[in-house]
């Protein structure tokens, strides 16, 4: 049960890219003003916080892993069941053993695929740009966007798409101002 | 304005600005990857500057605690001593001192500044059952692990794990492993004596 003040906005995930079970593991909490993005190793917990008030830009990007790992899970399972079919003459319970071993495979790759894609989620503020592990399905990932922003727009207000175009051209637009006369050798 | 403009995190290739905030999938214009970009408005929100002390020009006036030539603007929440705007730290909505400030992160009074904490529980559910793998180590570590989890039962727990499960755990088998020992101390007394 997490910390009364939190509700619990993902479980905690392991860092798709990192195996080793010394690797922290991340898991996102929902607070009243903020996000708390937890890191547990062993014996510690390192705390982030994202206030709502400060997040500048949140971007979920695909990713191959769900492909990589239906051809992992793939693989697998076809030599277990060549394995465990095949040959004729293995022993029964080894033959068991395969069976038992290929439909825990076949879980995982029905698993992989109900979760649905993959992806990277960034949350960007004024001075860190970091990744979100625990949000690494496009399913759950728009599932707890849906939830942060309304959190974020009571926080900072809305902003249209229109209008953020407009911006970002007034922005692209002031810094080649800015740049344009630095760039000018001074003579 | 000083946020960089929106990038694909994995080509940086910018983010064509008709894709921002629309809800939905786009493909990156590099590397072609799904991706949905949201902006808020703090993107475009100008960092502040810090504000220089007003020095005091009339007799009389609240001074800083820590300038005394400088105009008290507001008192510190943690302490109450009067601050100029030099001194003045924002933490989301409430205005503390650099001392206060300081204090609430080493001592972890103000929770919205705590960036660490130690797992105790873990510590003493390991000092249990690892030392378990060559068993005569349990005879030093199962005191060791009942001592921390005595002391730290009130220590401020994890945040997401907020159950005592593990304290309890460590007491109840490092008391297992304790009695163990006695019972085999005195096993081996009585036989020595027996002999």
């Amino acid at each position: 049960m997490p910390d009364n003040r939190y509700t619990r906005l993902t479980w905690r995930k392991r860092r798709s890219t990192k195996i080793a079970l010394s690797a922290p593991r991340s898991a996102l909490l929902l607070g009243q003003d903020h996000i708390l993005k937890v890191e547990s190793a062993i014996f510690a917990e390192d705390y982030k916080r994202f206030f709502f008030r400060d997040i500048q830009a949140i971007t979920i990007k695909t990713n191959r892993r769900q492909i990589v790992w239906n051809g992992v899970l793939a693989v697998l399972l076809a030599l277990l069941l060549m394995e465990g079919f095949l040959d004729a003459a293995t022993w029964n319970a080894w033959r068991v053993t395969m069976v038992i071993m290929a439909s825990m495979t076949a879980v995982l790759l029905v698993l992989n695929n109900v979760f649905g894609a993959t992806c990277d989620v960034r949350i960007q503020t004024a001075v860190q740009n970091d990744i979100l592990p625990p949000l690494s399905r496009v399913k759950r990932a728009s599932k707890a966007l849906e939830l942060i922003r309304p959190l974020i727009v009571q926080a900072q207000g809305q902003l249209p798409a229109d209008e953020a175009a407009l911006r970002l051209r007034e922005l692209a637009a002031s810094k080649a101002g800015t740049t344009t006369p630095a760039a000018q050798p001074n003579i | 304005m000083s946020a960089q403009r929106p990038r694909c995190p994995e080509c940086q290739t910018p983010i064509r600005e008709s894709e921002i905030n629309q809800l939905r999938f786009s493909p990156c214009s590099g590397c072609n990857s799904r991706l949905q970009a949201e902006l808020f408005p703090a993107f475009f929100r100008t960092p502040a500057t810090a504000q220089a002390a007003e020095s005091v020009l009339l007799e009389g006036e609240s001074t800083c605690f820590y300038h005394p030539t400088k105009k008290a603007i507001l008192p510190c929440a943690g302490c109450g001593r009067f601050l100029c705007s030099l001194c003045d730290c924002d933490l989301n909505g409430e205005h503390f001192c650099p001392t206060c400030l300081e204090a609430g992160r080493t001592r972890k009074k103000i929770k919205n500044i705590e960036r660490h904490r130690t797992r105790y529980d873990n510590i003493a559910l390991s000092l249990v059952f690892f030392p378990m793998l060559v068993f005569y180590v349990t005879f030093i570590t199962a005191p060791i692990a009942i001592v921390l989890a005595v002391r730290h039962w009130n220590s401020p727990p994890s945040m997401v794990d907020r159950t005592k499960v593990r304290y309890v755990l460590a007491i109840v088998f490092a008391s297992l492993q304790i009695v163990g020992w006695c019972i085999l101390i005195v096993v081996l007394i009585g036989a020595f004596y027996a002999r």
